[in-house]
């Protein structure tokens, strides 16, 4: 179903932008990759595993996450969390974020009176 | 049942940069591993691996950069050089590949009904695979031009950024006049090549053309002398290779732009220079030819032989003149539409 599909790649693309934002705020406290990508799932943010570990990755060597491996465990496992950079972003991110909410429920709001 | 985990992580790792790999692979199996119960047996391993997906797609995500032979910012430019290179190469090249058929068939045989059907199926054939394989290389050398071009431009790009400005805009699409059609420029083109190679086989003698009756019997004797044909192909080159630079110049902006009038003009003075040094030159005509135009009785026109006899003479000169006025004539034409067109 065509119409379908279109509603499903907005959709997709909405949520897209919005990933990075959700990353850097489960981050505030120390994750490892698969832990993280449970608490997207139990929050509802759609994200598939293929997605999120090579994001992890980007945000890292783009400064705003720092890693740490944790091999007193029986396997070792990388822990990340937002570095002070990522942290900077993430304000600025949310501040960001609440003007677009607001723009939008104002300009649709708007269009429910008129229509 | 390790080997599968291990196998996939091989196959996105060998897709990324040495550097990476080594930390992508650890990372990329502690999370398979998260993903899995404590003692997995083969049917969870593979639904685990399932959800990842393809080993190429994980492997494009991950890599920081997406890699491109040639980039999108300059992909557009790439067909557009395509599109003009490809042609032009494979016809002047299919066009250069009938003649060297046409030679090599005339080389061999002596015209019976046979040999015009061997020449024909020679032509055709040495020009098409001539024409062909030349236009692959255009593809892969116009390629790996822009590969080099783009990955170079990368480079750089920190230092001195392209920034685009108003000012870069091109005028609006000039009238119709000053437009020069792209089979314009590619007959110019495939025309100077073929000419000037006949001309240089003609002046090496690979053309028995040039004979001439004499006494009612049919000797074969050169019109020109040996020296004027030995100094008429560093002529016939130096003009053709002015002549292909224009004429590419026509066929790549396809209107008047001062860069194809001021080749164009070039092209023209150049060869016109030429020819009349070389139609004053003292040794034109052949021994033989003058001996036999003496057999005539030519008028005299202000004391001279009319023609067929070496140094100046009424003939020549009025050649000369008409060189002259038609070269001056077409350069005032061009720069006139180079002008409208800058309007």
């Amino acid at each position: 179903m065509p119409e379908n599909e279109t509603l499903q790649s907005f959709i997709t693309e909405l949520r897209r932008g919005t990933l990075t934002l959700a990353v850097l705020g489960a981050l505030r406290k120390p994750r490892y990759g698969y832990a993280l990508l449970q608490t997207m799932q139990q929050e509802n943010i759609d994200i598939e595993a293929n997605t999120l570990y090579p994001l992890l990755r980007r945000l890292e060597s783009q400064g705003l996450l720092s890693s740490d491996w944790d091999t007193s465990e029986s396997r070792p496992r990388k822990y990340y969390t937002v570095s002070a950079r990522g942290a900077e972003v993430l304000k600025e991110l949310l501040v960001e974020w609440d003007k677009m909410q607001q723009s939008i429920s104002s300009i649709c709001g708007k269009d429910e009176k008129h229509g | 049942m390790d080997n599968l985990i291990e196998r996939y992580v091989q196959e996105v790792t060998r897709r990324l940069p040495e550097k990476e790999r080594a930390e992508v692979s650890r990372e990329l199996k502690s999370n398979i591993y998260d993903m899995l119960p404590e003692h997995p047996d083969e049917e969870s391993i593979k639904k685990v691996l399932n959800s990842l997906g393809s080993p190429a797609a994980l492997a494009e995500k991950y890599r920081q950069n997406p890699r491109y032979l040639i980039s999108p910012a300059y992909f557009d430019e790439y067909t557009r050089a395509l599109k003009w290179v490809l042609p032009l190469v494979g016809v002047v090249v299919m066009a250069v590949g009938m003649l060297v058929g046409a030679l090599e068939a005339m080389k061999g045989s002596v015209g019976s009904a046979q040999d015009i059907a061997f020449t024909i199926s020679n032509i055709i054939s040495k020009g098409v695979s001539m024409g062909v394989s030349a236009a692959f290389q255009a593809l892969v050398w116009t390629t790996i031009g822009f590969a080099i071009a783009d990955h170079a431009g990368k480079k750089s790009k920190d230092t001195k950024e392209h920034i685009w400005k108003v000012e870069d805009l091109p005028e609006l699409q000039p009238n119709e006049k000053t437009r020069i059609p792209l089979s314009d420029g590619i007959a110019e083109l495939v025309l100077t090549v073929v000419f000037s190679i006949i001309g240089i086989l003609f002046c090496l003698g690979s053309f028995p053309f040039a004979m001439i009756i004499i006494h009612d019997q049919v000797q074969v004797a050169h019109i020109f002398s040996a020296e004027f044909l030995a100094a008429l192909v560093p002529v016939i080159a130096v003009t053709a290779a002015f002549g292909i630079v224009s004429a590419v110049a026509k066929i790549k902006d396809c209107r008047w732009t001062p860069m194809v009038c001021t080749l164009h003009v070039l092209h023209k003075l150049v060869s016109m220079g030429l020819s009349v040094y070389m139609l004053t030159r003292p040794f034109i005509f052949s021994a033989e030819f003058t001996a036999f135009m003496k057999n005539f009785n030519m008028p005299e026109v202000w004391g001279f032989p009319w023609f067929g006899v070496n140094g100046m003479n009424p003939f020549l000169i009025f050649i000369v003149v008409m060189v002259v006025i038609g070269t001056l004539a077409d350069c005032i034409k061009s720069i006139v539409l180079t002008v409208k067109d800058k309007k």
